[in-house]
């Protein structure tokens, strides 16, 4: 029987190729999938492509992610519409639909014929789109520069599978188009009908609002992820769902095809209505329960792991708080792969995972969560990918992007009279926010648990509570003597968001609100961090009372210039109950102090280009200005370019540039170093961890300026890029400030 | 042995109007059967039902003694058929149109040729069908329902549209192949003298009910007497002289008289009966045939 129903089908699809005969079935389709790379092409001719470095691409790969969504959203949906309605109509038009049926066709054969023939014809637009594409992203290289990074294999793999996607993602759209073109023998309202839904769900998904049940962002959605789910998974969720909807709407145009007429197929009898009654409340319920957003389980341990590619010799990363600044795992790395498992619990937060001073990758976990980090360094370029059981919580970006008047107004002060009205509107912003939290899916229909949702409304608090501090504080600046009555509401609010809540210290928001809370009700005469200070010292002890202590501390330690005010502070660091938070403050003020301006520069040694030794002793007698660098890094180049302009304009006084490398590897600094101005000294540090540690290199690019015995003028110095570094440079040198 | 058997078949759209009642019908293997009724009599729904366009749910309906709906589409192999208003892809050219049949059909298109030669469209192959006349649309499609050589062929109102000479190469070509090759034709038609001189077998619908189904020539023996109508002019002795000596005599007015006679050799007889009274004739129609009755009984 199968057997036959080929030989059949064969035969039809053999037939319906002499019918669709300048029915301009198959130029449309290839049309549109020409349409995409050649105006890309034109554009880069006419506009080049500049490339940013980056981890290694290849170049064809790159262009089919740029523009699949285009292809799937745009040509393929068009192409779809119009061929749908085309293959019908063909027949609908000269009663072909009826001749069919008095030829020796199965009716199978016929519908799922037209179908497939249908799904040909996507096919060839996507073959069109490849090959096209392939063919004008060689010859816009063969007149461009290739990027030094760039790989220009043929990636066949990715692209069958990015082929297979969207044929895949393309069935449910295809399925639901052509049952209603058949079922409707009238062209134009097929047409129309896909054309404003397709017009709807543009406005739909210009508006962010995506639900997986679209067969238009179906599309969109395979477009835009076309390298792939989170998961390792080339194939995501929509796409089955997609094969899965399309298939049920098939079997269903075709029933009522074949038996020409809903009744007939579906409610002829109380056998057939209970059977399409349970079938249609199975098929919507397991759609329903596939669709829904997942929540990931918690694991048994909490575990943190993962790989580093990278052509840089990284030992050793670090997890750490992004606003404390403390260490929560130092993690080894050894043979390209890390694992750290905590004993103690952790609370849920955005981590940062620190390799060295390469570069950083933001992680939220928590207790029993296992997070799993594949980390790319190339050339300079950082690249990672968040995987495990918080995969939903590391992909979503928290933003509280709607900008209502109402904050406007408080921020630009405008309509301050009004407070009782601002007030009062900026509440009923909360509580919809809260009302309205979106829902969140990633590529693979995961959504946040719920202890991120709690962080989420906490955050959207935050904000508002934020606004009304700032509404408070300008209208009590503009009017003394007036008092605005908050509503009931605020009061709530301001209980759900506790002034000690732990795990909101990771966002800067909160810090900021701590201290217009604080700061609010203190009428001393007192420099505003130590107020804090004081206030922080009156909190009960605890982990949040260190840790906040630890990071005001720290950040104040930093940033202060002179050493008595370090001093000052330090003391503060007594307060603090964790030994790990003190020994860190100490060590911290010792190696600060160590830079103060007056202290002794650490006189390191170097080999110059000649190979020759150098110290920085060698120098004694003149102004230096050190530029710690690292040969990978685009910021560190960057500032050389302007370093090196600097250089040259002051090459006639007393003070001499070193351009002091610490990369691993000297050869490669040889080479690049050679191209660079003489007028900067070209150094490479003997013992670049000793040099890190004694000036606290903890990112690079950095300046150090030395005076003319030896001693630290300045230990953090404004980059060259910026204006402030040559009014310090010529008010050493003593000379008149710039016009 | 029938091509075509249809036993008391029913057949609706709603509980309320009934399309075809208790219908019944024998197609004889090698017989040429008109299928005649006025529009709206039920031909196209029965015609319709044996091409399996319609659910024969009740199995009522046998295509070479078996039921249809059980040997669709395959039967199809076996059968051609025109049913309605041709259908035929304007967009092609003959030519094209038949290759898709043959395709389907899985017949060698050397034949195409040969059939367009019969239905004398070879000249026109490449023409595109939407600029095809009536009648040449209309013989396309008959080739198209037998170029597989269809061992019963249904054809709807094939005749539709077509001019005089059409006409009798339509009925020639129907012929021929029930000869040669002996085709069982199954025809449909709303006027009976058009098919009258082709079939075999007729079999008359009105209103979902078959009235008569039988040979031509039961059909001829049932409706052999002739009606005579004559214009004349009669006064009140002329009138009593027919009607007491001529039998079947009806006087419908002053000016109209009718006759029953068993045979055409009666007429000059009778005429000259009249005249030797004096009877002024000033025309003389024959009123019954087989069209008059069909008339009549369609009429009702």
């Amino acid at each position: 029987m199968i057997s036959s129903f080929f030989q059949n089908i064969t035969v039809f699809l053999k037939g319906e190729f002499i019918k669709k005969k300048k029915s301009g079935f198959y130029w449309i389709a290839a049309i549109l999938g020409l349409l995409f790379p050649v105006s890309i092409f034109i554009s880069n001719v006419i506009e080049p492509t500049v490339f940013k470095p980056s981890v290694d691409f290849n170049i064809y790969e790159m262009f089919f992610t740029e523009s699949a969504r285009a292809i799937a959203f745009f040509s393929l949906t068009i192409s779809i519409i119009h061929n749908s309605s085309k293959i019908a109509q063909l027949d609908h038009k000269s009663g072909g639909w009826q001749l069919m049926e008095l030829l020796p066709l199965q009716k199978s054969s016929i519908y799922f014929g037209k179908f497939l023939i249908l799904i040909s014809s996507s096919a060839l637009l996507i073959i069109t789109y490849i090959f096209s594409g392939l063919l004008f992203t060689y010859s816009y290289f063969l007149f461009n520069d290739l990027p030094a990074n760039a790989i220009t294999e043929i990636p066949w793999s990715f692209i069958g599978k990015a082929f297979l996607k969207i044929i895949l993602a393309s069935w449910f759209l295809t399925a639901i188009q052509y049952t209603l073109s058949v079922l409707i023998s009238s062209y134009i309202w097929s047409l129309s009908i896909g054309f404003l839904a397709f017009i709807i769900s543009s406005i739909l998904e210009y508006n962010g609002k995506f639900h997986p049940s679209n067969p238009f962002q179906v599309l969109s959605h395979t477009g835009q992820n076309i390298q792939g789910g989170d998961l390792d998974n080339y194939i995501i969720y929509t796409e089955y769902f997609s094969l899965f909807a399309g298939t049920v709407i098939l079997i269903f145009g075709f029933l009522w095809y074949k038996n020409k007429g809903f009744i007939r197929a579906f409610w002829k009898s109380n056998y057939y209505r209970i059977r399409s009654i349970i079938g249609m409340l199975l098929i919507l319920l397991l759609s329903i329960s596939y669709l829904a957003p997942k929540k990931q389980f918690e694991h048994n341990r909490t575990i943190i792991m993962g790989d580093i590619t990278s052509d840089l010799p990284i030992s050793m990363a670090y997890l750490i708080h992004p606003t404390i600044k403390d260490t929560v795992a130092k993690i080894e790395v050894s043979n390209g792969q890390f694992k750290h498992i905590f004993k103690d619990s952790l609370p849920l937060s955005n981590y940062i995972l620190i390799f060295q001073n390469y570069g950083s990758a933001k992680v939220v976990m928590g207790t029993n969560d296992s997070i799993v980090a594949s980390v790319k360094f190339q050339n300079g370029r950082f690249d990672y990918k968040i995987k495990g059981n918080r995969i939903a919580e590391n992909n979503f970006k928290s933003k509280i992007d709607e900008w209502p008047y109402v904050k406007y107004q408080i921020k630009e002060g405008f309509d301050l009279h009004q407070y009782q009205n601002l007030q009062n509107d900026l509440l009923n912003i909360a509580q919809n926010d809260l009302k309205n939290i979106k829902e969140y899916r990633s590529k693979d229909n995961l959504t946040y648990r719920d202890d991120l949702k709690e962080i989420i409304e906490k955050e959207i608090i935050l904000d508002n509570l934020l606004y009304k501090e700032m509404l408070s504080k300008k209208v009590g600046a503009l009017y003394p003597e007036k008092r605005i009555n908050w509503n009931i509401g605020w009061e709530e609010l301001e209980n759900r968001l506790s002034l000690n809540d732990l795990q909101m210290l990771d966002k800067e928001k909160y810090l900021e609100y701590l201290e217009l809370r604080i700061l609010k009700n203190d009428t001393s005469e007192l420099a505003g961090d130590i107020k804090l200070l004081q206030a922080f010292q009156k909190l009960p002890k605890g982990e949040f009372k260190d840790k906040i202590m630890y990071s005001k501390l720290s950040t104040l330690l930093e940033n202060s210039n002179t050493n008595s005010e370090r001093d000052e502070l330090y003391k503060y660091s007594k307060n603090i109950t964790s030994q790990k938070f003190r020994n860190n403050l100490k060590f911290l003020h010792q190696n600060l102090q160590k830079l103060g301006r007056g202290k002794l520069a650490f006189n390191f040694s170097a080999s110059d280009l000649q190979n020759k030794n150098v110290r920085l002793s060698d120098l004694k007698g003149k102004w230096i200005i050190i530029n710690f660098y690292q040969s990978w890094s685009e910021l560190s180049s960057n500032e050389n370019s302007y370093f090196e302009n600097i250089a040259f304009k002051y090459q006639k006084n007393k003070i001499a540039f070193v351009s002091l490398s610490t990369d691993q590897n000297k050869s490669k600094w040889v080479t690049e170093a050679k191209n660079k101005s003489k007028k900067v000294l070209q150094w490479y540090a003997n013992n670049s961890k000793q040099v890190n540690f004694n000036y606290q290199i903890t990112s690079i690019p950095r300046f150090v300026m030395i005076d003319p015995e030896g001693k630290i003028y300045q230990s953090k110095m404004a980059r060259p890029s910026e204006a402030s570094f040559e009014m310090i440079l010529r008010k050493a040198l003593d000379l008149r400030d710039l016009e | 042995m029938f091509s075509i058997e249809i036993t008391n078949l029913n057949f609706s759209y709603n509980v309320k109007s009934p399309i075809l009642k208790n219908l019944n019908l024998q197609v004889p293997k090698g017989s040429i059967y008109g299928f005649i009724g006025h529009n709206g009599a039920g031909k196209s729904t029965t015609m319709r039902l044996i091409a399996g366009l319609y659910p024969d749910d009740f199995k009522k309906v046998k295509v070479f003694d078996k039921y249809i709906s059980d040997q669709l589409p395959n039967i199809f192999n076996r059968i051609g058929a025109l049913i309605e208003s041709p259908t035929l892809y304007q967009h092609l050219s003959g030519e094209d149109n038949l290759k898709y049949i043959a395709t389907i059909r899985k017949v060698d298109f050397d034949k195409i040729d040969d059939i367009l030669n019969t239905v004398d469209l070879l000249q026109a192959k490449k023409k595109l069908v939407k600029n095809y006349s009536l009648g040449m649309k209309q013989r396309l499609a008959i080739a198209m329902a037998m170029i597989h050589d269809p061992e019963l062929l249904l054809l709807d109102e094939p005749i539709n549209g077509l001019d005089p000479t059409g006409i009798i190469e339509m009925r020639e070509l129907l012929l021929k192949i029930n000869q040669e090759k002996g085709t069982t034709i199954f025809i449909s038609s709303h006027l009976l003298g058009e098919i009258e001189k082709t079939c075999t077998h007729v079999g008359i619908i009105a209103r979902g009910e078959i009235k008569f189904e039988g040979t031509i020539k039961e059909l001829e023996n049932t409706f052999s007497t002739f009606l005579i109508e004559i214009e004349t002019n009669l006064n009140v002795d002329t009138s009593n002289w027919i009607l007491n000596n001529i039998q079947s005599a009806q006087i419908l007015s002053k000016q109209l008289v009718a006759f029953s006679i068993i045979q055409k050799e009666d007429i000059p007889q009778l005429i000259k009966k009249l005249t030797e009274q004096n009877i002024p004739i000033y025309s003389l129609k024959n009123k019954r045939g087989l069209e008059e009755w069909f008339l009549e009984i369609t009429n009702n």
